[in-house]
């Protein structure tokens, strides 16, 4: 008899589980809100590696983006339960991440610290002790020759980028690696698609043109 | 942005509508669309596009997104078991605090100021003329010209109010006052004047003995009681006290001026006022000085 109890609440517990990554966002918002806690975590799940991806690109520092990431879902845990859904709820913490990474970027400038560090070089320091952000390495069947091409590439085009002002690099963020369309964007950046239009179309072109040049000099 | 970048020299579309198309944000059946898809120029554009976008992603990469979720978890739930700090004062309490801080500094300065033009008020002197007879005339009679609270000679102060300033006021003609309400006073052009039960005013004339006279007279012609009259009259000065109604104070006030007195004091009822505030029957203390001055 106790076996069948068990069976039963483990069942329940994974039907939950599943349920829960089946849900919208919405639902999971109106569960939390009703007291289910577990609804949160799955928010996190979702959003965590995007909203840490915009937060790195702004900031360039692991541990910065990482605690940017943190403070936006405590923010949101507290004021989750006066969320009224007008936005959606990745766009409204896209806008608290910007927001705080906005703010730690300009924290760090007037500090002095982290200004002339690269993504780059920030990817490379923490990788000595922490594997768990590795560059993403290229394909090993290229040659050794092709492959120092493909970095130095590579890091022109992320020199470049950091080097842009904030609002190119948000709007940057937003569309290559979050792959939000410019309405989207638009909304979490409080702007016209126009002017996401125009900042995307300048940061590509600042990018394009370093790319260009460093080719240019490449060449015998 | 450069709009007049090179490829666009050669009939190419702005880079914008290059980064839409690259983006899929407009449509493949456009003109624009078709040209960049025939393009070599466009073509290389968006292939470092192509490459910008994907050095990006591999930049960004997280190869173990589930430990940085755990971290994230782990992070949040060690947050929110932290007292939550105390709000920072919010901006509009700061500015509700600085708005009232100027307006208490202004009401306090205000009524600090009330205060001392009263007090200063009860104590100044008329400042003399430019004239010698004036200044003498001051110095033996140092009266204020102050408020409605009565006569204080002695003292000199600088906000006290210059004798010649009142001197040839046009009177006006002699046309019968009016007294009304609080009410109506908006019916008149000007303002009504306010008169007080207790009145002091300072006349100046030519001659105190003939003063004396003329004012018994016009006293008489108002139809004022003699026991409610008590004038004294000294080498160069005339001090009375009188009870008598406000209308008969308006009337004997323009009588003095059409028989030459000069009145110095600022307090109603002066000569060319023709409207006043309350009833013309309430009593008034009247105070009066006429002065040798000419």
């Amino acid at each position: 008899m106790p076996w069948n109890i068990l069976f039963a609440a483990v069942s329940i517990a994974m039907r939950t589980a599943m349920n829960l990554t089946d849900k919208t966002d919405n639902e999971l918002i109106a569960e939390f809100k009703a007291g289910e806690s577990k609804a949160f975590d799955e928010l996190i799940n979702r959003y965590s590696v995007k909203l840490y991806q915009t937060a790195y690109g702004l900031i360039s520092d692991h541990h910065d983006a990482e605690e940017v990431v943190q403070d936006a879902f405590v923010r949101a845990h507290r004021a989750l339960h006066k969320f009224r859904g007008d936005a959606k709820f990745e766009t409204w913490m896209h806008r608290i991440v910007t927001n705080l990474a906005r703010n730690k970027y300009h924290w760090n400038r007037r500090r002095g610290a982290g200004v002339n560090i690269s993504l780059h070089q920030t990817s490379n320091q923490h990788d000595a002790d922490n594997d768990e952000h590795e560059v993403l390495i290229p394909d090993k069947s290229l040659g050794p020759d092709v492959m120092m091409a493909n970095y130095e590439l590579e890091d022109s085009v992320m020199t470049g980028f950091n080097k842009l002002p904030v609002k190119l690099k948000e709007v940057m963020l937003l569309r290559h690696v979050n792959e939000m369309p410019y309405e989207k964007i638009a909304e979490v950046l409080k702007c016209k698609v126009g002017t996401v239009k125009s900042r995307i179309a300048r940061g590509r072109e600042v990018l394009r043109k370093i790319l260009s040049e460093k080719r240019a000099g490449r060449k015998p | 942005m450069n709009r007049n970048c090179r490829h666009q020299e050669k009939g190419c579309p702005p880079v914008e509508t290059v980064c839409a198309f690259h983006d899929g944000e407009i449509s493949h059946d456009s003109p624009e669309a078709r040209h960049i898809a025939g393009c070599e120029a466009c073509r290389r554009i968006l292939e470092a596009y192509e490459l910008i976008e994907t050095r990006l992603r591999n930049k960004l990469k997280i190869e173990n997104p589930e430990a940085l979720i755990e971290r994230v978890k782990q992070g949040v739930y060690a947050k929110l078991e932290q007292p939550v700090r105390s709000k920072v004062i919010p901006l509009y309490f700061i500015r509700a605090a600085a708005v009232f801080l100027i307006c208490s500094v202004v009401l306090l300065y205000g009524v600090n100021s009330m205060h001392r033009g009263q007090t200063a008020s009860r104590e100044s002197i008329a400042v003399a003329s430019s004239s010698p007879a004036n200044e003498d005339m001051l110095r033996k009679f140092p009266y204020y010209t102050g408020n409605d609270n009565g006569v204080f000679p002695g003292a000199v102060t600088e906000n006290s109010i210059p004798l010649r300033d009142f001197v040839g006021v046009n009177y006006g003609d002699s046309e019968d006052p009016v007294f009304e309400s609080a009410q109506s006073r908006r019916n008149f052009p000007e303002k009504p004047a306010e008169i007080a039960g207790k009145v002091h005013q300072v006349w100046i004339y030519s001659d105190t003995a003939k003063a004396d006279k003329d004012l018994k007279n016009f006293l008489n012609q108002l139809n004022v009681p003699e026991v409610n009259t008590n004038l004294t009259v000294t080498n160069n000065e005339l001090k009375g006290n009188i009870r008598l109604t406000k209308l008969q104070l308006v009337k004997l006030v323009k009588q003095c001026s059409n028989a030459g007195f000069e009145l110095v004091s600022p307090q109603s009822p002066q000569p060319e006022q023709k409207i006043f505030m309350g009833n013309g029957d309430s009593t008034v203390n009247y105070q009066i000085n006429v002065v040798n001055g000419k």
